[in-house]
């Protein structure tokens, strides 16, 4: 197992000529931190991008962000909030989960694994954000795509395609993304004791209302209870967010409150409110639950049936239910079939999230493909890199 | 900009084609010349040419079954919607069809509990606005043709809008679509959940101009309408000040639902052709909209006032009805027709550029309508830094459209070199083909060729649209692309 130093895109472009020159392919690898992260990729040499980091240029006023793809998130959240911007998308910290360290995943790690928080059913995901790139591809070859715009239509949308590819369409080694204000005032109010189906019927209806809701999120009783002694719960939690400008943030929080008084409903401010969706992002309370842990993006109505036809020993949702996290217990067959036959007939995606080397590479990780969308997938991937040298079966076998 | 050369091979064929075609769909082919007159331009009226023929199918299986045949026959095809491209996206070809999606116009679902509805390519864009509205909902991209557009017109040119400040261009607003390949397969690529599984082809097809795929169906995201929405009319003494009042607003932290500049010669336009009331003396308008629950948008409509008056405003009017904020919007609306009223034709440009460019993007565009001898009037979608400098001249007159097309030209460099980019939301199409090489380097056009490639290796999707250079696709394999090298070389250049 050899490990090759990038320093930038023209080294990088010399490591994938030396492949192509011998038939070998290369591992892409920014810190590490999601490598337990989709089917296992076992080839003899790792392209280590974490040296090609820095700002480039941060434009605060014209929203615009370009940093190199090696970039921590810690050292870009930091930058943003000096002046009051975010990601709109909200990258969670999946580390810890993945039994990583803290903080130290990078921006190009993010968009390629899609990284994205409760806000993203709003606010959008990496996609939404990623507006151009540089990058090396298969044949060895520095090119750029998209621009230093928001609004861009010229050629087509590369950067939707690198988002979510887990490097197997090659290293991103620059990009620009859009940024967001980040919001003045946050609030969220939380409800107990709600059962599943009625949780999500109950947000549903409030993404369905002008209230420009941010967060919505049901955990089931086995994960609130490890919020037990921070919001003192032991049964179902529903939680809803607001973010914005204050007076929005105030009215929309005294809408509800006002409907949901009788019901019990709690109001956690500020920090208390950023605490919670911190955890429900980086999945810290799924990470203290043993099992396999599937996730699965859906139509928000068909998440309770989802959830009630798989039957998980604890579940997270969030999106109002067009995402879910379902703790299952631990099978070698990591109940694939079950899962990804009721995801199929829900018209809905679902990715073995956790689960150990061995029952990856078996059963395979994410949603498999119909047989055209196979084909198509397969020409893309050979129109980026045709002799597979970027994270070989990463994604599908040979992909 | 410059049509192809029509394959004279393929046009001897024209009766046995239309014949072939005609036993797929008996009644929905037309192929008189008389007929096909409708059918000679799309919105870019200054390049005209009547297709092979223009066939209306009926179904998605009636698309594959004619991509099929397109494919075995070697025809061409540009798909169609409602022809309201300005890049000429669906500018016919005379060794082409058209494939035209009028007659798949029906909304087939609309979905309230997972917020999104399910319609045919052929829908405008407006209808499905109307017919969520009874349930609380709508759809946020607003081309400003929206009453006539097609939802499948706008995914492939990822149509833009008013609203894509706040709420994005097409790509952010599709959650699934439905296509058929050059080889007549028929793919669904994500659905009420979002975009996936594996890569984002959703992202790819979206914007791809109708070179990779016919798309035959969509499902949309639909959004709670706002419970409050205001407008605010703002007058300044100047361009820059405007400029300047644009940026405060973003950096205070503001996302207005749209942020609309116009400069004088527009606002004198429109109040000629309609009177929505802007300020007399005014050297640009500048309208924000603010939308959201009531307190806040008071509140928000409070803060920008006071951005706008800070930074010079000299007239700020505050919509305190429905009738008047339609009535601020009349004037913006109109900002095409208005100014067709003061020159008999016009060439609609669309760059975008950096926000903090716009002074010294906008004097250099002064500069080169005296250096060309061409009037220009500004529509800005200010927000997000998309400029429609709307270029004025007279087709009657000799040499007029070449000048026309030479100023035009020479925008679209001004915004690429000013760090932006050709075209914002109208596409490339055959307008700004030739510019391509503006922005792009050869490596990374031959990787977007590739793309072409792997979805349609024989070029028969809309060739002549978005690419400068036709590569054969074994081309674009490991070997490097020279420079000057062209596999069509009967194809004029810039």
């Amino acid at each position: 197992m050899s490990v090759v130093w990038v320093y930038n895109a023209q080294e990088a472009a010399n490591a994938v000529q030396e492949c192509l020159a011998d038939g070998t392919s290369l591992a892409l690898r920014g810190r590490g931190t999601k490598s337990a992260l989709g089917r296992p990729v076992t080839v003899a040499r790792t392209l280590d991008l974490s040296r090609i980091a820095g700002a480039v240029r941060y434009e605060p006023d014209e929203l615009i962000l370009t940093v190199k793809a090696g970039t921590p998130l810690s050292d870009i959240e930091p930058m943003l909030k000096e002046h009051r911007q975010i990601l709109p998308f909200e990258p969670p910290d999946w580390g810890p989960f993945f039994g990583a360290s803290e903080r130290r995943g990078t921006i190009g790690g993010a968009l390629g694994a899609d990284l994205c928080g409760s806000r993203a059913f709003k606010s959008g995901r990496p996609r939404d954000a990623l507006l151009g790139f540089t990058a090396v591809n298969g044949f060895g070859e520095a090119y750029k795509a998209g621009g230093r715009v928001v609004k861009n239509v010229t050629g087509y949308d590369l950067p939707k395609l690198m988002c979510g590819a887990f490097g197997t369409l090659g290293p991103l080694i620059e990009v620009t993304l859009k940024v967001l204000p980040a919001p003045e005032r946050e609030d969220t109010i939380v409800l107990r004791g709600m059962t599943a189906p009625e949780a999500l019927r109950l947000l549903r209806g409030i993404a369905g209302e002008p209230l420009e809701a941010t967060g919505l999120a049901h955990l089931s009783g086995e994960l609130a209870r490890h919020l037990e002694g921070v919001l003192g719960v032991a049964e179902g939690l529903t939680a809803i967010r607001f973010e914005g400008a204050r007076e929005a943030v105030e009215e929309r929080v005294a809408i509800l409150m006002g409907r949901f008084r009788r019901a019990g409903a709690r109001k956690l401010g500020g920090d208390v409110s950023h605490d919670l969706w911190k955890r429900v992002g980086n999945l810290d309370l799924l990470a203290r639950e043993s099992g396999i842990v599937w996730r699965i993006v859906a139509p928000p109505f068909a998440a309770p049936a989802i959830a009630s036809e798989i039957g998980p020993q604890a579940a997270q949702y969030d999106w109002a239910g067009g995402l879910l996290w379902l703790v299952l217990d631990d099978a070698a067959h990591a109940h694939a079939n079950l899962v990804r036959t009721v995801a199929a007939r829900h018209g809905a995606q679902a990715t073995l999230f956790r689960a150990n080397e061995a029952i990856r590479a078996a059963h395979g990780v994410f949603q498999p493909l119909d047989t055209t969308l196979d084909r198509l997938t397969r020409e893309v991937k050979a129109a980026f890199d045709p002799k597979a040298v970027f994270n070989p079966g990463r994604m599908y076998e040979g992909i | 900009m410059h049509l192809p050369a029509p394959d004279s091979s393929i046009i001897a064929r024209r009766a046995e084609i239309v014949a072939g075609l005609r036993a797929i769909l008996p009644d929905h082919v037309i192929a008189d010349d008389d007929s096909l007159g409708v059918y000679d331009c799309d919105a870019l009226t200054a390049i005209r040419q009547k297709p092979l023929a223009a066939v209306l199918p009926g179904n998605t299986e009636e698309i594959a079954a004619v991509l099929r045949f397109c494919r075995d026959h070697g025809v061409n095809i540009v798909p169609r919607g409602a022809g309201t491209s300005l890049s000429g996206g669906s500018t016919p070809l005379g060794d082409g069809i058209l494939l035209v999606t009028a007659r798949l116009n029906r909304i087939l679902e609309l979905d309230y509990e997972n917020r999104c509805a399910v319609v045919q390519p052929g829908v405008t864009n407006l209808s499905i606005s109307q017919a969520a509205s009874s349930g609380g909902f709508y759809y946020a991209p607003d081309p400003s043709s929206q009453l006539a557009c097609s939802i499948g017109g706008n995914v492939a040119e990822n149509a833009g809008g008013i609203h894509c400040l706040k709420y994005g261009l097409t790509t952010n607003n599709l959650l699934g679509v439905e296509f058929v390949t050059i080889d007549g397969e028929i793919v669904r690529i994500g659905g009420k959940a979002g975009a996936g599984p594996g890569y984002d082809l959703l992202g790819l097809i979206t914007g791809s101009e109708g070179l990779l795929g016919m798309v035959t169906e969509v499902t949309v995201r639909l959004l709670p309408k706002p419970a409050a929405v205001r407008a605010l009319l703002m007058g300044f003494p100047s361009i820059e000040q405007a400029g300047a009042a644009v940026a405060a607003i973003i950096a205070n932290g503001i996302i207005p639902a749209g942020l609309e500049l116009m400069d004088r010669i527009t606002v004198e336009a429109v109040e000629a052709h309609c009177a929505p009331g802007y300020p007399a003396g005014a050297e640009a308008v500048l309208i924000g909209e603010l939308d959201g629950t009531l307190a806040e948008v008071d509140a928000l409509i409070a803060r920008v006032e006071a951005i706008a008056l800070a930074n010079g405003a000299t007239s700020c009017r505050v919509s305190t009805s429905e009738a008047e904020r339609v009535k601020i919007w009349a004037g913006r609306k109109a900002a095409f027709p208005a100014t067709g009223r003061i020159a008999p034709d016009m060439l609609c440009m669309d760059g975008t550029i950096p926000r903090r460019e716009l002074p010294r993007v906008l004097k250099r565009i002064r500069e080169l309508s005296a250096e060309h001898g061409l009037a220009v009037a500004n529509v800005f979608h200010a927000g997000d830094g998309n400029l429609h400098p709307l270029i004025l001249y007279d087709v009657m007159k000799p040499g007029d459209l070449e000048k026309a097309e030479a100023f035009g030209t020479d925008i679209l460099r001004l915004c690429v070199e000013a760090g932006g980019v050709l075209t914002g939301e109208h596409g490339v199409g055959i307008e700004k083909r030739d510019l391509m090489p503006v922005m792009f380097a050869e490596e990374d056009l031959a990787q977007q060729l590739r793309l072409k490639c792997a979805f349609d290796p024989s070029h028969r999707l809309n060739p002549g649209k978005v690419f400068p250079v036709l590569h054969a696709c074994a081309e674009l394999g490991a070997v490097h692309i020279h420079g000057g090298q062209f596999a069509h070389p009967e194809i004029p250049r810039l």
